[in-house]
């Protein structure tokens, strides 16, 4: 856990793939019910 | 669900709630209205386009209101600075609209407003963040010599070359402690006025790199600074919104419950952080708003029959919400671990302030 946040560019990068990953989900998600 | 009566929709208020309570956060930290955000976020919600916008335009005026009262309790605002650049600001947004009439006119408006989008955040980005990565090793160099730690450092030689113009008169900001002609404070708000006019933006993002690089005063001021125009330039658009109908307050009610939250949170984590924090969660915007705008513009140029990169858009816009979000929430975790005396990684320490080390 301490080696994944040594570095600033990983752990943003980490962020970003966790986050467009909730943005990706939550869109499908949204879509396929209501629209 | 909600019925929202005059948008003529049905959505989940949660959902409202939580796209202001997070763009709050992102807001209050780096000092922007955050319209290029929500307004997507509010399409995909059902929302059409037109009060999207408007709806928008309301909130960021709520809660910039809420952030601006955090930011002067913070001491974080040049009244100075603020008041001079309002008329300007002002001035430059309803230049912006008629230049976008033209290009309208010219049938060139999406392209020519992408285009020009994509080009300004770009080099926006590039520059803020290759500044802030300066001065980031800057103040590792200077933990590492042991030498006491200002709350603002800036590599920057531009607000040198700005303040030395003499043109009268010049004025003196106590606050921001910065002293320049008042023609260059007018100009930054002329200048950002006419893009926030054409990009059909609040400009926040284009204000705050101003008012560090060109102006001169610290990031933490440029934030509280830029805040005062948002209330300014968001009440003329709610105003403008609300005449033509374009605005569904329960819709702006919900968000600004969310948004009270956030932007006081947001605010006040300004208050843990060294500015090249903040001009590092600036840059990181500055890209992936860079790659929400390249999307449809990608499309736009292939003829518009990629529909697919239109929904990567959408996605890249609610993803940057949701990784500011998370970003700006670990910093302030860090600080609280490191005032505990808890392991913190060695590349936050020198973005901390020292009370909070």
């Amino acid at each position: 856990m301490k080696k994944l946040l040594s570095n600033m560019w990983g752990y943003a990068l980490l962020l970003l793939i966790v986050s467009m990953g909730l943005a990706t989900l939550f869109f499908l998600a949204y879509m396929k019910d209501h629209v | 669900m909600f019925d929202f009566l005059i948008a003529g929709i049905q959505a989940p208020w949660f959902l409202l709630v939580f796209t202001g309570f997070t763009v709050g956060i992102v807001g209050g930290f780096i000092g922007v209205g955050g319209g290029y955000m929500v307004t997507p976020a509010l399409i995909v919600f059902g929302f059409p386009g037109y009060m999207a916008s408007g709806i928008d335009m309301t909130h960021i005026a709520g809660k910039g209101i809420v952030s601006t009262v955090r930011h002067r309790q913070l001491g974080n605002i040049d009244w100075v600075l603020a008041l001079s650049m309002v008329a300007g600001t002002m001035f430059g947004v309803e230049e912006g609209i008629r230049l976008l009439g033209y290009f309208k006119h010219l049938g060139l408006s999406s392209v020519a407003l992408l285009s020009a989008s994509v080009c300004l955040m770009f080099t926006l980005f590039v520059y803020t963040l290759y500044e802030t990565v300066k001065s980031h090793r800057r103040l590792a160099q200077m933990a590492e010599e042991g030498k006491a730690l200002a709350r603002e450092v800036t590599t920057s030689g531009l607000p040198r070359l700005f303040q030395r113009f003499p043109l009268a008169p010049i004025v003196r900001c106590r606050t921001a402690r910065v002293v320049v002609s008042m023609w260059i404070i007018v100009l930054v708000g002329v200048v950002t006025g006419i893009l926030a006019g054409f990009l059909g933006v609040g400009g926040g993002f284009i204000r705050v790199p101003a008012l560090v690089y060109i102006v001169g005063c610290s990031t933490h001021i440029a934030v509280g600074t830029d805040l005062v125009e948002i209330v300014f330039s968001g009440a003329y658009g709610c105003l403008r919104h609300s005449i033509e109908g374009n605005v569904d307050f329960v819709a702006v009610m919900f968000m600004i419950v969310g948004a009270m939250f956030g932007a006081q949170f947001g605010s006040i984590a300004t208050a843990f952080v060294r500015g090249p924090a903040i001009r590092y969660m600036l840059s990181f915007s500055l890209a992936l708003a860079t790659l929400g705008a390249g999307l449809p513009l990608a499309n736009v140029l292939l003829g518009g029959k990629m529909r697919v990169l239109q929904a990567l858009s959408v996605i890249v816009t609610l993803g940057q919400m949701i990784f500011l979000c998370l970003f700006i929430i670990s910093l302030v975790l860090f600080a609280w671990r490191a005032r505990r005396g808890k392991w913190v990684p060695d590349w936050v320490v020198p973005l901390l302030v020292q009370d909070a080390v």
